[in-house]
């Protein structure tokens, strides 16, 4: 549903590329200035890391801490699975609150090839990791009923819907916006 | 039966540049499949996030549209028309080898203006060769020839990479993208020499490779302009329909969701391996305008359809409409311009006009559709869109006049051209 803002977005994007590409001299720092955003997210620097980090803040410089990436590792473009061990898609962003506290984990859900895909927000605490041979995988308890059900997540809107944890003689997602 | 001396070697060259066209085609809408919808969910998995897709995306789309004009000129100006084609199909490879070895962002947005680029070169390449090959009165028979073959190619294409993206890390994708590009790139050796000559003079017609007509009279050309906004509005209603409907079926089908999004892709491919060699025929004897009209009416029937229907498996066969459509505009907007301006010496340029009013449709639809679809529904967006395609049919219908030259309706003459192309 929610496809508006990625496509009013994805003009104004067009119209900032547009604009760098007129500037062709002035460009390099423009590009350089984008590849800093897009860069993967560190390598161990994972929301947990910020996690245990936060009783260390009070020094005047922050310590270095030791990140076990089979304990923890970055998920942006990870797979997703189900209970079953079925293909749910792409986590695409992490919602975290303002006590930097994680709370939902998008992923892009369903199409073929790109095409008819969803943005679909989980309730971080039903999400693990599960550290693999072909990057990480993120296991959800989460049926493809339930994600086809729950409506798309939306950056954008004042809330949004995520699909939390499940509650007896109520399989559909609640509400779980702030 | 009169024989020109650039006849009598060129029975069997034409023969194997027809054969080459085809493969070229078949080749070229292969590996188009793999720069699709799909990088976003390559470039999702190599860690990007979805803004800095969209600006990536965005790179590609603002080139694409910025070379119409430039590219179709650039294609104009070549004495050789092959040239530009190996060029072009290189860029491919560069494009998707930078995508799989270096998904970064410098390399990628190189990767995407190449691909912009080349594209906006590759097709006027194929209509022209496609125009020295057969002249102007068969050229019907051969864009749906060429269209046929790229929907087998693409049809193939979609099914291809989404085995390996599904099987093999999503790289593979790109692996197989630029490995595609050699096949393409043999296809194009019995078409060396094609567009270094020029078309053929039609035997009785009194139209004559003329000198290059002002470009001011070309591009002023009224039926130019109208068939251009037709493109515009048809794009505008077109585009959207097939992610809104994926996007349906995502939400309303259970676990077979991706199936049938797949379907919607190929089902349409089907349709127009079948058909567009009928609408290429049917424009030759009875004109554009109808042709054109059935085309562009798909559109409201097919808004109106998705609108109504939630069942997913019928949703997929609204699809045949898709497919009808795409066989008839497919083969209209080379074929028209081929009538409007293929003896001008602007023939490409004129198609880069064209090409550049459907990336206008194309990019400004999607807003739209997704804005109705995300603020009401649905059934809304599909309404929307039905509206837009209605109002399309009804102004092609009111301004857009038969662009078919009076030479051509001679009987005989297409169908003695084709068998020497087909046999």
């Amino acid at each position: 549903m929610r496809v508006e803002p990625r496509c009013r977005r994805k003009m104004q994007l067009a119209l900032t590329a547009l604009a760098i590409l007129l500037g062709l001299a002035s460009d390099e720092g423009a590009l350089a200035a984008g590849s800093a955003t897009t860069a993967p997210p560190p390598k161990s620097a994972t929301v947990t890391a910020a996690k245990s980090s936060q009783s260390a803040t009070a020094k005047p410089h922050n310590t270095l801490e030791v990140l076990d990436s089979a304990a923890a590792l970055g998920v942006m473009g990870s797979k997703v699975q189900g209970p079953g061990g079925e293909d749910m898609g792409l986590v695409v962003n992490v919602v975290i609150d303002r006590d930097g506290r994680p709370r939902a984990l998008v992923i892009d859900f369903g199409g073929f090839l790109g095409v008819g895909s969803r943005k679909i927000a989980i309730d971080w605490r039903l999400a693990h990791l599960v550290p693999g041979g072909q990057g990480p995988t993120v296991l959800v308890q989460v049926g493809r009923a339930d994600l086809q059900a729950a409506p798309e997540y939306d950056p954008a809107a004042k809330s949004n819907k995520i699909i939390g944890p499940a509650v007896v003689n109520h399989p559909s997602p609640t509400d779980a916006g702030n | 039966m009169p024989r020109s001396p650039a006849d009598r070697n060129g029975a069997g060259d034409l023969r194997t540049a027809g054969r080459g066209l085809d493969w070229l085609n078949l080749f070229v809408a292969n590996i188009q499949t793999g720069f699709g919808p799909f990088v976003s969910v390559y470039l999702t998995t190599q860690g990007w996030t979805q803004t800095a897709i969209g600006f990536a995306l965005s790179v590609g789309t603002v080139v694409a549209m910025a070379s119409q004009l430039p590219a179709g000129a650039l294609v104009d100006a070549a004495r050789s028309k092959s040239r530009v084609g190996l060029f072009s199909i290189l860029a491919f490879t560069a494009s998707a080898l930078l995508f799989a070895f270096w998904p970064v962002p410098l390399a990628v947005y190189g990767a995407e203006a190449l691909h912009g680029f080349s594209s906006c070169t590759l097709g006027p390449v194929i209509a022209a060769m496609s125009l020295a090959i057969t002249g102007p009165t068969a050229l019907g028979l051969r864009l749906g020839r060429n269209l046929r073959f790229a929907s087998i190619g693409g049809g193939v294409g979609a099914v291809l990479m989404g085995t390996c993206g599904y099987f093999l890390p999503e790289s593979a994708v790109f692996y197989l993208t630029a490995a595609l590009t050699i096949p393409a790139l043999v296809a194009l050796v019995p078409l060396s020499r094609v567009g270094s000559v020029r078309p053929r003079p039609v035997p009785g017609a009194s139209r004559r490779p003329a000198a290059r007509q002002p470009l001011r009279l070309v591009l002023g050309d009224r039926r130019l302009l109208v068939f251009a906004a037709c493109a515009a509005l048809f794009t505008f209603a077109n585009a959207p329909m097939l992610p809104l409907a994926g996007s349906a079926l995502t939400k309303l089908a259970a676990a077979d969701a991706t199936v049938l999004v797949a379907a919607c892709i190929v089902l349409p491919q089907l349709i127009v391996t079948v058909i567009s060699p009928t609408t290429g025929r049917l424009a030759e004897t009875h004109g554009r305008r109808l042709i054109l009209l059935l085309g562009f009416s798909m559109l409201p029937l097919r808004g109106l359809l998705f609108a109504l229907i939630t069942d997913p498996t019928l949703i997929v066969f609204i699809q045949v409409f898709d497919g009808v459509a795409a066989a008839c505009f497919g083969v209209m907007v080379p074929l028209v311009i081929s009538d409007i301006a293929g003896q001008s010496g602007h023939f490409n340029l004129c198609l880069g006009v064209v090409g550049f009013a459907i990336g206008i449709g194309a990019t400004t639809s999607t807003a739209l559709a997704g804005w109705l679809a995300d603020e009401i529904s649905f059934p809304a967006a599909f309404a929307g869109l039905a509206l837009v395609g209605f109002i399309a049919t009804a102004f092609l219908w009111a301004a857009m006049p038969e662009t078919r030259p009076v030479d051509g309706a001679e009987e005989g003459r297409p169908e003695e051209r084709t068998l020497r192309l087909a046999g």
